[in-house]
């Protein structure tokens, strides 16, 4: 007697077979114990994938540091710039024209950075945080632009290489800050989630 | 139970900029929120992009229509951070990497729970595609068209991916199991 193959029996919980095969699979379920006890044992995989998750143990120590994070994006919502920042993230969101998107962002990512790091205090994460929301909507803009491969059209190679040399620009002060303070433990955490990522993809697109 | 409901009017707090009802929200959906993390990438740094995740959730809540919908509309940001992740990591890498050792040792990060032990490291062992199928269609119950739009494969191949990995499942669990 040939067995029926788990993949098979698979298909069949799906409804996936056609008929001649459904009847087949089914006809040998009805002599075939083994094969029932199969079919059971791959309903208790599925069954096991769709219980709830086991809990996970460093969520209370991963929610401090969410909160330093969220603390500093909320500190500058008040402030002309970041209002700014918004309406421009909503802007890319809602518009399908992609191809002004990635160089505007950049634009937007730079400026907040020129504005707010100044006229941040020394161990005050507002302005990185301002720029580090724009470095998200620029890295998500331009990995969009990568996976669509749309970065081939012309427009968009040169916006991305004008958001590029912006970047660099921006690159050069976040590194100043942190030669003047380099002991400073939340700049240099800021530091490493900052631009590096979308520099290294814009330099990909543009090379 | 490790998940919790999350109720509507802390969604409506959080939308209205309240860290408290926000806090309320990551603590009832972390748990499924890193589990879908940790099987789809299951690199080292699995806990930064679940904080990636909940900084933009903070940034989009406003913007939800119904928080109702919240639920569902977490796991959509959730999977467009992750799959961006991985699509990052592959580009870097030039190929589709394992999980990392992390991912294949989950007692470290997960409070003790069983057999589910068992199913972690059964589904860490899965090849590339067949764990992401099988987690987005058995765990997080998308349909196949939709798996086949946001991995780039073609409804056949998310069907026959889904049983691959489902009889590897099985083939892994009953191995440890004996």
């Amino acid at each position: 007697m040939t067995h029926i193959p788990d993949d098979v029996l698979s298909a069949w919980l799906e409804d996936e077979l056609g008929e001649d095969q459904r009847a087949r699979v089914e006809d040998h379920l009805e002599v075939c114990r083994g094969c029932r006890g199969e079919l059971a044992a791959l309903r208790g995989v599925i069954r096991r994938a769709r219980e709830a998750p086991p809990e996970w143990a460093g969520k209370t120590a991963s929610w401090s540091a969410l909160e330093t994070r969220l603390e500093g994006r909320r500190r500058p919502e008040t402030t002309e710039g970041s209002n700014a920042l918004a309406r421009r993230s909503h802007q890319s969101r809602s518009s399908a024209r992609w191809g002004w998107s990635a160089g505007g962002l950049a634009a937007a990512a730079i400026i907040a950075f020129m504005v707010f790091f100044p006229r941040s205090d020394p161990g005050t994460t507002a302005g990185f945080e301002v720029l580090l929301a724009a470095d998200s909507q620029v890295a998500e803009e331009v990995e969009t632009l990568l996976v669509r491969k749309q970065w081939e059209a012309p427009e968009v190679r040169h916006a991305i290489a004008d958001g590029n040399r912006q970047i660099d620009e921006g690159m050069r002060a976040l590194r100043k800050a942190l030669e003047e303070r380099p002991e400073d433990p939340i700049l240099a955490d800021l530091a490493r989630r900052s631009t590096s990522h979308r520099v290294d993809l814009l330099r990909e697109v543009t090379r | 139970m490790a998940t919790n409901r999350v109720a509507p009017a802390d969604v409506i707090g959080a939308q209205d900029r309240d860290p408290e009802a926000f806090r309320r929200v990551y603590f009832a959906t972390a748990d499924r929120i890193h589990r879908l993390a940790r099987w789809l990438l299951g690199t080292a740094d699995v806990d930064d992009v679940v904080q990636d995740i909940y900084v933009r959730a903070w940034d989009r809540l406003p913007e939800l229509q119904e928080p109702a919908a919240f639920p569902g509309w977490l796991r959509q940001l959730a999977l467009s951070v992750i799959l961006r992740r991985r699509e990052r990591e592959r580009r870097r890498s030039g190929h589709e990497a394992p999980l990392a050792a992390a991912a294949r040792e989950p007692q470290g990060g997960i409070a003790p729970g069983g057999l589910r032990l068992d199913l972690e490291r059964a589904v860490a062992r899965l090849p590339e595609k067949a764990r992401q199928v099988f987690v987005l269609y058995d765990v997080e119950g998308h349909r196949h068209k939709e798996i086949a739009d946001l991995l780039g494969i073609s409804h056949h191949t998310s069907r026959s991916q889904l049983h691959r990995a489902r009889a590897l499942l099985k083939k892994f669990l009953t191995e440890e199991g004996s």
